[in-house]
């Protein structure tokens, strides 16, 4: 178990960024959070953060009310891209939550049936570990060793197996070799450390990290955003502090067909002879800087032609559902899905693509 | 019934009297020593969140009724203490009220709700060919009806002038909740105002077609030719204009994590509209003054950091900060007078000039603000603003901490009209107390407390020039 004052990840680690805000406000212009809260300052972005700074101060006590103003944010990093100062917001955001689980007063009742089920069975669906390999097909051969290993994630093992399926075909019949562990995987923390719930991510951390390096790869590919950011970001972090090692290179399986397309590798034959617009999601774009990767796949489909929203790339907007909003909070994710799915239909396109589970969950 | 319960009688959601939700608002932009803060109140006793104007109406009515103080706020990004609550009633925050109202796309103008935001309006005109005519550094956030009550300027403003230009009506609501729609002299009363006559809750502004934008970097080696290239870039019809002294370039870099350059010299980045675009009149300019163009990327990149100004305080953690105006002229002397009085000082410049011939001018100061002699070196923020006073700078605008130099700001003739405006309108000071002028008694002693703020800095300085400011570097957002 960590040691609760070394983290890096504690409230006390961020003292010098809460001083650097400049109060611009630039935060609060883009949350989608804010959008549908009761509109005072406090809610906003730059509200919570001068609230932190007091009761980093000792003059503001974590309130339920405050409790729940910071457990309304989607993770989505929109305040992060254009803050004034650069500050790390949402490792703040997290930081907080996870004080507050500290003190007894998180997390949200949906976290805390996630974190039963992680606590009772690995995964955050409850699900048997048995079952992780349900959506494996005849075609799907691991190798018993090999440089890249499939981290299937929980979402997609137990519940959207096409986007595992998918991502293994292709490294199957392109020949690439591949390593899978499913039976053994535990949930990746992310829905747990977005939530503040420190103590049990650090479990299932451990217990991937060490999965992982006892199976000597060098690299790590999953098919989902939420366990690629977290792998990419959070276990490089977390390692570190717990003293183990982590060197392999986490990969998005988006970040391979792109590869394989621009190697000439993977060519699309079947035509999509529609127009298509694509959502960027939150965990995948603004977190881990994939933009290019999904217009490379859907540039190299005969027929698709892609029309950009208003908002995409990193000034993509988000979906609702990150940070455990959706689970606890369904009508304020709906709220913030609706305008997302409002400023799809308005390029009048046929298909509104994604490429991450939470982005299809908003909707 | 007090006037509280009616708020919430009348407004229901719109009201809030919660403790945690009112201290949000005990701030602006400005960190001033806690000390100063402690001579006042900060904290409102109801916050109302108006969608409508009949919600500003009604909360106007109660105000007046139970002769409760109303306070204006659009996003508090003006650090003059302007949206502070001096006397605690109730504080509008105007930012939910947002709406672009029309766009008449035939005469090129827009009427918009206060609380509209710059950079929202620039993409809501887009579709129409349309763009702001001027925008504030601060554009994205700050409300379209803050800048208007400051009086400022920003992007644009060399070409299209400040703010009172753009704006050719306005509907104000007044104590009692009456609505008034205002052009002219009796608008120009609101324009600097600081919310201290009503709430202003639409405005009317002219906009340019949407032209694409040529950027241009020009590098010079001092601060001698710096006003004559403002003016001349007012000459060739620039959009923009700014000036960034090496100083200030560094501390950008700094912030970026980045490695800073020497400490001389300063960069001019110049934006022209495509029909007015010269690539041979710039360089001839350039050449002329001995300024020499910079690559193309560096344009780019200072207009796409615009935004930005403040990112230096990732080193401070404080940033202490003098702004003024002054002729293009009189630039290399204040500069001059500037860099003797903060010797022992790095600070940085950013500066942008308006079409009258004037600059708005910035002078930052980074400091850790850690030890008991830091309260005395904030008030080196006003030393560029005491130098610059004998070459004809004034104090960029009044809000509260600058009351007492209201003739200089708005011009002695302005002020004194406002003056009789406010006795004639408010005549207790309820709109806005502490700020301009009024005949509250918090109004003449924040008067008196800024008086005694400029006179002791002035008197102080001489100690504060000797006492460094020291910035503490601080760790840089991917270690975390
Ligand atoms: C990064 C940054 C860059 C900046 N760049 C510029 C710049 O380029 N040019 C510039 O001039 N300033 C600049 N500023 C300062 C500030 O952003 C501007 O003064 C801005 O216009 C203030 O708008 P606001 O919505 O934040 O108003 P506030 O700060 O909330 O209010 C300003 C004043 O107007 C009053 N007020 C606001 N709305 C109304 C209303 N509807 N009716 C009546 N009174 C009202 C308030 O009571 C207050 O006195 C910058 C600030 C930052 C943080
Ligand atoms: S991460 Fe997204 S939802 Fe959370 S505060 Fe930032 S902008 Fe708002
Ligand atoms: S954008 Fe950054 S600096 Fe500006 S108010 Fe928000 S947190 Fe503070």
């Amino acid at each position: 178990m960590l040691d609760e004052q070394d983290s890096l990840m504690q409230l006390e680690n961020f003292e010098e960024d809460l001083k650097i805000c400049a109060r611009c406000g630039f935060c609060k212009n883009v949350c989608p959070t804010y959008l549908y809260s009761d509109g005072f300052e406090a809610f906003s972005p730059r509200g919570r953060l001068h609230f932190l700074r007091e009761y980093a101060a000792g003059r503001e006590k974590m309130s339920a009310s405050w409790v729940d103003r910071l457990y309304r944010c989607t993770s989505c990093e929109r305040c992060m891209e254009v803050c004034q100062t650069s500050i790390p917001l949402v490792p703040l955001w997290e930081a907080a939550r996870a004080r507050a689980v500290r003190e007894g007063k998180g997390p949200m009742p949906a976290h805390v049936r996630l974190r039963n089920a992680v606590a009772k069975t690995g995964n955050p669906y409850d699900e048997p570990l048995e079952k992780q390999r349900g959506w494996m097909q005849q075609e799907h051969k691991p190798a018993e060793h090999a440089d890249m290993l499939v981290f299937g994630g929980c979402t997609a093992s137990y519940r959207i197996p096409a986007m595992l399926r998918t991502g293994v075909s292709i490294l199957q019949r392109q020949g690439i070799p591949y390593m899978y562990l499913g039976g053994k995987e535990h949930c990746c923390g992310s829905p747990l450390l977005r939530t503040g719930q420190k103590d049990i991510a650090a479990e299932v951390i451990a217990h991937n990290i060490d999965l992982i390096n006892e199976a000597g790869v060098k690299q790590v590919v999953t098919p989902c955003g939420g366990c690629s950011k977290t792998l990419k970001h959070d276990y490089l972090l977390w390692a570190k502090r717990m003293g183990k090692p982590w060197t392999v290179e986490v990969l998005h399986f988006s970040e391979i067909y792109a590869r394989l397309i621009k190697e000439g590798k993977l060519v699309p034959t079947k035509a999509i002879n529609k127009t298509v617009t694509y959502h960027d999601p939150c965990h995948v774009g603004r977190a881990q800087g994939l933009f290019e990767e999904p217009r490379v796949i859907m540039a190299a489909i005969p027929g698709l032609k892609l029309v950009e929203m208003p908002h995409h790339g990193k000034d993509s907007r988000c979906c609702g559902a990150g940070g455990g909003v959706k689970s606890n909070y369904p009508e304020l994710a709906d709220h913030i899905a609706q305008d997302r799915v409002q400023e799809a239909a308005d390029t009048g396109a046929d298909v509104l693509a994604t490429i991450v589970r939470a982005a299809l969950w908003g909707q | 019934m007090s006037y509280r319960t009616c708020l919430h009688k009348v407004l229901g959601a719109a009201v809030s009297t919660d403790p945690e939700i009112l201290r949000a608002y005990d701030h602006d932009l400005g960190e001033m020593p806690a000390l100063l803060l402690s001579l006042f109140r900060r904290v409102p006793d109801a916050v109302v969140l108006p969608r409508t104007v009949k919600d500003v109406c009604e909360t106007m009515r109660i105000a007046l009724l139970h002769h409760v103080p109303v306070t204006p706020r659009g996003q508090g990004t003006s650090g003059y203490g302007g949206s502070m609550p001096t006397r605690g009633g109730i504080l509008m925050d105007i930012s939910r009220m947002n709406r672009v109202l029309t766009i008449d796309e035939q005469n090129g103008f827009v009427d918009v709700e206060p609380g509209v935001v710059w950079e929202n309006l620039a993409q809501a005109l887009a579709p129409f060919g349309l763009d702001n005519r001027i925008c504030p550094t601060s554009g994205l956030s700050s409300t379209v009806g803050g800048l208007f009550c400051m009086g400022g300027m920003g992007i644009g403003s060399l070409r299209y002038g400040d703010i009172k230009e753009v704006v050719t009506e306005i509907d104000v609501v007044e104590l009692g909740g009456s609505v008034r729609t205002l052009t002219g002299a009796d608008m120009d009363m609101y324009h600097q105002s600081a919310g201290c006559l009503g709430i202003v809750t639409r405005l009317r502004l002219l906009c340019r077609p949407r032209t694409k934008l040529h950027h241009v970097a020009i590098q010079f080696s001092n601060a001698s030719r710096i006003g004559t290239a403002m003016l001349e870039a007012r000459r060739l019809e620039a959009y923009s204009a700014s000036v960034f002294s090496q100083e200030y370039m560094n501390m950008q870099a700094e912030a970026a994590g980045n490695a800073s350059g020497g400490k001389q010299g300063f960069t001019m980045l110049l934006s022209f509209e495509e029909p007015v675009w010269n690539e041979d009149a710039v360089q001839a300019m350039a050449k002329t003054l001995g300024g020499s163009l910079m690559p193309q990327s560096m344009a780019e990149h200072e207009w796409e950091q615009r935004f930005y100004p403040m990112r230096i305080k990732r080193n401070g953690p404080a940033l202490l900060t003098g702004e003024f105006l002054i002729k293009c002229t009189e630039f290399q002397r204040a500069w001059e007078s500037i860099s003797r009085q903060l010797s022992k000082d790095r600070f940085g410049l950013e500066a942008f000039a308006c079409h009258n011939g004037t600059m708005s001018v910035l002078i930052y100061i980074l400091d850790s603000a850690e030890d008991l002699a830091s309260l005395m070196r904030m008030g080196k923020a006003m030393l560029p603003l005491h130098a610059v006073e004998k070459f004809g700078g004034v104090v960029y605008s009044s809000g509260l901490w600058f009351s007492s130099r209201l003739d200089s700001v708005l011009g002695a003739t302005k002020a004194q009209r406002l003056r009789e405006y406010k006795q004639c309108r408010d005549p207790h000071g309820q709109m806005n107390p502490g700020k301009l002028c009024g005949n509250s008694g918090v109004t003449r002693a924040c008067i008196l407390l800024s008086r005694l703020i400029w006179v002791g800095t002035a008197l102080s300085g001489p100690i504060s020039r000797l006492l460094p400011c020291r910035a503490r570097r601080l760790r840089l957002h991917k270690e975390v």
